[in-house]
């Protein structure tokens, strides 16, 4: 028997995540920017790997034909709850991970939160998201944008954005944020605690960009 | 050099002869071609794009607005960019699920197909394709989480067979749907191609089985 190799080098993930948030003042001009990779990769994040691996189709129990197949991935809901696939991929649901989001809507797409508490694998939802809104400790969500998809040699990057801004008379602290995907229901798939953190001023915004990076 | 913190991808590649090891070894994959990335933007912001796929170069149609089906119990609304690659090839089956292949051609994210698929079969050059292995669930191993997929592929032919490509296939449904109130709807599939690697040439003996794992792991 030959020995046992091991070749594993470089440091780029295959499938990694990073953010960029970039603060607006009054002005309109960039008062801070902060880029870091994500180091917040929950379970429900590789469940949906589990889950691309394994489907391609909703719940679907007319439809026999093998592509329909569907293991129960088992994702937590922002309740904690583990769901089933049929419970997440419901056959009336027009679609699976989907971010797309309107104004106001913090069930999908990029969220941002007040709390701290340390990121671990089964963290299921930010720990204390900032609601939607004009009011005190809220803050006022745009809806979700998708810009172009970059390729560059072999990586290519899939941006997630979101402009959010304080219309509220008091500054707001973020200092977290994460990535929400909608089925029939709602999982968090991504979450960061920023360092520094964010403190958005009454009148100001900032844009949230969650890049994720599949290198070749 | 430390590794960065994401999701890394292993290619675990073993020859087994009367089911001892006989090779192995564990290689970090390079592989991830656009249908991948695609596939995941496609599930995320349900619109598509021209640069998914298939294995014969061209473009999967992108997502088009929710329309309804006739299900059994009345109408039901469904999306037109349904989720995932669905590789969980059957025996036999080489349309998806881990596949081999002969060429050494270098790898590129561009690439839609394998570059020299090895044929199911006992005939020459051919290989017998097991069913896919696939856990029922992650493994959760706090900080880490763990997802193995993998595949036994067997030398039945008459003589030895070099193996120079790893890839893996899916065959996704994007639907094809034209509905009104108790309509009709149809169901299409793609053969695509999501990750090929390119490996130092493992020559598979007459009655030895190429076990081959995609590995995914979560380093935090």
């Amino acid at each position: 028997m030959e020995p046992r190799v091991e070749e594993v080098s470089g440091v780029a993930p295959n499938i990694g995540a990073a953010y960029e948030i970039t603060v607006y003042g009054t002005d309109g001009k960039v008062r801070q920017v902060i880029k870091d990779d994500a180091k917040c990769y929950v379970q429900n994040f590789l469940r949906m790997f589990n889950y691309f691996f394994k489907n391609s189709l909703y719940y679907s129990m007319h439809i026999t034909s093998y592509y329909t197949t569907l293991v129960n991935s088992n994702f937590k809901n922002l309740a904690g709850s583990i769901i089933s696939s049929a419970g997440y991929f419901n056959w009336n649901a027009t679609g699976s991970f989907i971010a797309v989001a309107g104004a106001g809507d913090i069930t999908a797409g990029v969220v941002v939160g007040s709390g701290s508490t340390v990121v671990t694998n089964d963290d299921y939802k930010l720990a204390t998201i900032i609601t939607h809104g004009s009011g005190s400790g809220q803050l006022f969500y745009d809806e979700i944008t998708f810009p172009p998809i970059i390729t560059v040699g072999n990586t290519v990057t899939i941006p997630v954005k979101r402009v959010i801004q304080n219309t509220s008379s008091g500054a707001v602290t973020i200092q977290e944020i994460g990535l929400y995907v909608r089925g029939q229901s709602t999982i968090m798939i991504l979450r960061d605690i920023l360092s520094p953190q964010v403190v958005l001023n009454p009148g100001e915004l900032v844009a949230i960009v969650y890049n994720q990076i599949i290198n070749g | 050099m430390k590794q960065k913190s994401g999701i890394v991808c292993d290619l675990g590649i073993r020859v087994l002869e009367d089911n001892e090891i006989v090779s192995e070894k564990i290689v970090r994959a390079h592989s991830f071609t656009n249908n991948f990335a695609y596939m995941l933007a496609r599930s995320m912001d349900m619109v598509g794009n021209t640069s998914y796929r298939n294995t014969a170069n061209a473009a999967i149609p992108a997502c088009v607005s929710p329309r309804c089906i006739n299900a059994p119990y009345g109408p039901q609304w469904i999306a037109e960019c349904p989720a995932g690659m669905n590789t969980i090839g059957a025996i036999g089956e080489t349309a998806r699920g881990i596949v081999i292949g002969t060429s050494a051609t270098a790898f590129s994210v561009s690439q839609y197909n394998m570059q020299g698929l090895i044929a199911h079969g006992t005939g020459s050059g051919q290989m017998s394709y097991g069913s896919m292995l696939t856990p029922a669930d992650p493994t959760f191993a706090t900080p880490n989480i763990t997802i193995n997929i993998s595949r036994n592929i067997s030398n039945n032919s008459g003589a030895s067979i070099i193996v120079r490509e790893i890839g893996l296939k899916g065959y996704p449904a994007y639907v094809q749907a034209s509905c009104t109130y108790n309509g009709t709807y149809s169901v299409a599939c793609a053969e695509i191609l999501y990750l090929r690697d390119v490996i130092t040439d493992t020559a598979i003996g007459i009655g030895q089985v190429l076990n081959v794992t995609y590995i995914l792991k979560t380093v935090v």
